[in-house]
């Protein structure tokens, strides 16, 4: 559907330029006689009064558009005495061209008010293809851990204004899980914005999320908005955020205390309405105990925590993930190999250091090297880390750590059956309940 | 008057829409220069026709000339959109210092009429200028900003750029995970959005990040991806990027005998392309091609061609990073 612009004709004059005007705008225009009938129209992208030579009675136009509740209107005339165009200002107009002087200006208003109603769909088509591409399907996997974060991510979407902590190594998939929450969310609508904290020293940092008034540094010529503003009725995703230096991370305090930002040389707060998620790969509680991040942020940013788990920790969810990349980059580099027991094998004992990021790469670069077939040795490159013997179990370790972690591995693969884990590990269910609590205490 | 000047203005635009940048340069050109200045819409439109055809130093005489007219008309709209005209045109002409002027003057008019697809174009030519002087986090800064700007107006081809344009600059920096990371969401969104070219970049880009990362064979099969993809395209300035990464590659792999061809045929299709950027790229690996073959005499005419294109362009940082690299290829 076309933008559509509505004019109310109080006069004649210059009315073979409206078309001409609304087609160089890619603007649908629609005649009326009336304000009702112009209503009926239902114009997207403004009205405007065409009243050369009649411009004293545009007031009653006007004030019926405004009554109402009609977008702004604009008036179009050729009298250029400014006491009546200041009437008409007053009276509730948008603003006013005197042709043929104000030609340009008035083709440059046909042009901005299309581009904000296309800008406005394209907006809504893209936030529908957004939530599709960033769909929970997006996080693939079965194991238990990874159930658990999403069904608690679940229960956190309905809660547009929670704060969400996602913790998790590097490669997890922290901020597809955040594109996951803002687009499945109540505030899908709405803008998401990401700022990685660690790309940007403290000082810019801080007036890149605050904002700032003009003159509040050298560089700061005219006020600009700051990152907390521009997420307002969306979701601002922190990554990173143990990185974030204390200075700041008081002032991000204040921010999730109070739900109001200062910019940076103003006297005045600005209310904001947004979801804050944040993520880290840092260890939290610890960097808490060592006196790098502030316990009162952690705390305020702990409302909802969700820990994505390692890849090395989600059993066949290995198998799962590498068929779905299979499948993508077979049609991408338009081969079909299939996955072999032994590549299987090959995935299962490596122990994915770089995570999902890291199997993405693996199954790639198999799909480019390989000759229609995948090869083992094409998996990694020839010193990649991750090989047996360099994961998370440290190499050499004592017995009873491998045999605990091999413990803990089997039974994400046989998706909690004990019984089953057991047998596959050839050691009686006892022992292997011996295996998993020895974990749990050493993990707490 | 009026109505004849919409009818040729609306028959511009449509061109314009169309891509057809050569048809409404011809026929703007035929156009007497006074009647050309006296509507701005019609110098608009030629200086982006002409930018698109890479033409940047008549577009900016173009612009130029009209920056009075423009300026007095108290059209803003006009002003802003010739003030991006005139930033991009002067980045290619490699004229920084003014070109960061005029697109910071348009990136606060916009941000003070709020017209949002204004503040990404500006955004993104500030990132270009803070990227080609080395300030990576200003760079970085201002793509982030236009990333939150092309996602709110649902324009995904604009977030696809920025994510590009965040992959180059996070390589520069050094942080290669960030810029694969970069990269394989500039690839996933002009997968959707883009034209089949735009994917090309990304995945070259790619490619040289592997070989960085010392993952070599993946960095061929990957530039030979990209390559193949590039042969099926019109585009000079694609084929030319292709070919110049899986040349760059071998060279370094396999040596200069397997690298020449593929570096040649960079070469004839950046002429072609008549981007000053990319044919500073080739001239500078085929001087490292030819240190490497032992032919210092040849090598130092690319050098100097080299050093001159990104001197034109004033990609200083680049010439000095060159350069490092050169002197380091001649001792060795």
């Amino acid at each position: 559907m076309s933008a559509r612009i509505a004019i109310i004709r109080a006069s004649d004059s210059f009315s073979d330029v409206w078309p001409q005007l609304a087609s160089f705008a890619g603007a649908k225009l629609e005649v009326a006689a009336t304000v009702g009938e112009a209503r009926s129209l239902q114009a997207t992208c403004g009205v405007l009064i065409a009243a050369g030579g009649v411009e004293d009675t545009v007031h009653e136009v006007l004030r019926e558009l405004r009554s109402a509740r009609a977008p702004e209107a604009v008036v179009v005339g050729a009298d250029t005495n400014y006491r009546l165009v200041a009437a008409i200002l007053q009276a509730g107009a948008g603003d006013y061209f005197a042709m043929p002087a104000d030609y340009g200006l008035c083709r440059s208003w046909f042009v901005e008010r299309v581009e904000r109603v296309t800008d406005r769909r394209k907006a809504e088509r893209f936030a529908a293809d957004e939530r599709q591409r960033f769909d929970f399907s997006r996080l693939i996997g079965n194991s238990t851990r990874l159930q658990t974060a999403l069904r608690r991510t679940a229960r956190v979407i309905p809660k547009g204004n929670a704060t969400v902590l996602i913790t998790g190594e590097t490669g997890t998939g922290k901020e597809l899980l955040a594109r996951a929450i803002h687009y499945n969310g109540v505030r899908s609508s709405g803008p998401f914005v990401e700022i990685n904290c660690t790309t940007l020293p403290e000082n810019l940092l801080e007036a890149e999320l605050f904002g700032y008034e003009a003159g509040a540094f050298t560089d700061a010529r005219s006020p600009k908005p700051g990152l907390f503003e521009v997420a307002n009725g969306g979701t601002l995703f922190l990554d990173e955020i143990g990185e974030l230096s204390t200075s700041l991370q008081a002032k991000l305090l204040r921010v999730l205390e109070e739900r109001r930002v200062r910019r940076l040389g103003s006297i005045r707060d600005t209310e904001i309405d947004l979801r804050i998620v944040a993520a880290t790969h840092v260890n939290l509680p610890e960097a808490v105990r060592q006196g790098s991040f502030r316990q009162d942020l952690y705390y305020r940013l702990n409302t909802v925590p969700i820990h994505l788990p390692a890849l090395r920790e989600r059993g066949d969810d290995v198998i799962v993930i590498a068929q779905h990349f299979l499948k993508r980059f077979s049609e991408e580099y338009e081969v079909s190999p299939p996955l072999t027991p032994e590549i299987r094998r090959a995935l299962l004992a490596h122990t994915w250091p770089g995570n999902v990021r890291e199997l993405r790469n693996a199954i790639e670069r198999a799909v480019l090297l390989g000759d229609g077939r995948l090869y083992v040795e094409d998996l990694f490159p020839e010193d990649a880390p991750g090989g047996v013997g360099s994961g998370p179990i440290p190499f050499p370790a004592r017995m009873e750590v491998i045999q605990q972690a091999a413990a803990s591995a089997m039974l994400e693969r046989c998706r909690g059956n004990k019984s089953e884990a057991a047998k596959m590990l050839g050691i009686s269910r006892k022992h292997l309940y011996t295996l998993l609590a020895a974990q749990e205490v050493k993990r707490d | 008057m009026i109505e004849g000047l919409t009818s040729t203005v609306a028959a511009l635009q449509t061109l314009f829409r169309a891509r057809e940048y050569q048809e409404v340069v011809d026929r703007l050109r035929e156009v007497d220069p006074s009647i050309l200045m006296a509507d701005p819409e019609l110098v608009l439109i030629l200086a982006a026709s002409l930018q698109y055809l890479f033409l940047p130093v008549e577009a900016a005489e173009i612009l130029r000339r009209a920056e009075i007219p423009i300026r007095v008309s108290n059209n803003r709209s006009h002003l802003r959109r010739w003030q991006n005209l005139m930033g991009n045109a002067l980045i290619e002409q490699g004229r920084l210092d003014e070109a960061r002027e005029v697109l910071s003057e348009c990136l606060a008019s916009a941000e003070e009429a709020n017209r949002m697809r204004v503040i990404g174009y500006a955004s993104n030519g500030l990132g270009v200028v803070a990227s080609l002087r080395g300030e990576v986090e200003e760079a970085v800064r201002l793509y982030t900003r236009a990333i939150a700007v092309w996602q709110q107006l649902g324009d995904g081809w604009g977030v696809g750029s920025a994510h590009y344009n965040l992959g180059l600059t996070f390589r520069e920096w050094g942080r290669l995970n960030d810029a694969v990371a970069h990269f394989a969401l500039a690839e996933e969104y002009y997968s959707t959005n883009g034209t089949p070219a735009e994917r090309v970049y990304p995945t070259a880009e790619r490619a040289m990040l592997y070989m960085d990362l010392g993952d070599e064979e993946m960095a061929e099969r990957l530039a030979m991806a990209a390559v193949e993809r590039s042969e099926e395209l019109p585009n000079p300035l694609i084929r030319a990027a292709a070919a110049k990464v899986l040349g760059a590659i071998r060279l370094r792999r396999r040596g200069p005998a397997a690298a020449r061809q593929w570096l040649e045929a960079a070469a004839v299709a950046a002429e072609h392309s008549a981007n000053p950027l990319i044919k500073a790229e080739v001239e500078e690996e085929l001087a490292i091609l030819e240190l490497h073959s032992g032919r210092r005499q040849r090598a130092e005419v690319h050098r100097a061609r080299s050093c001159e294109l990104y001197g034109s362009i004033g990609a200083n940082r680049h010439v000095q990073r060159f350069e490092e690299r050169y002197a380091s290829v001649s001792i060795s």
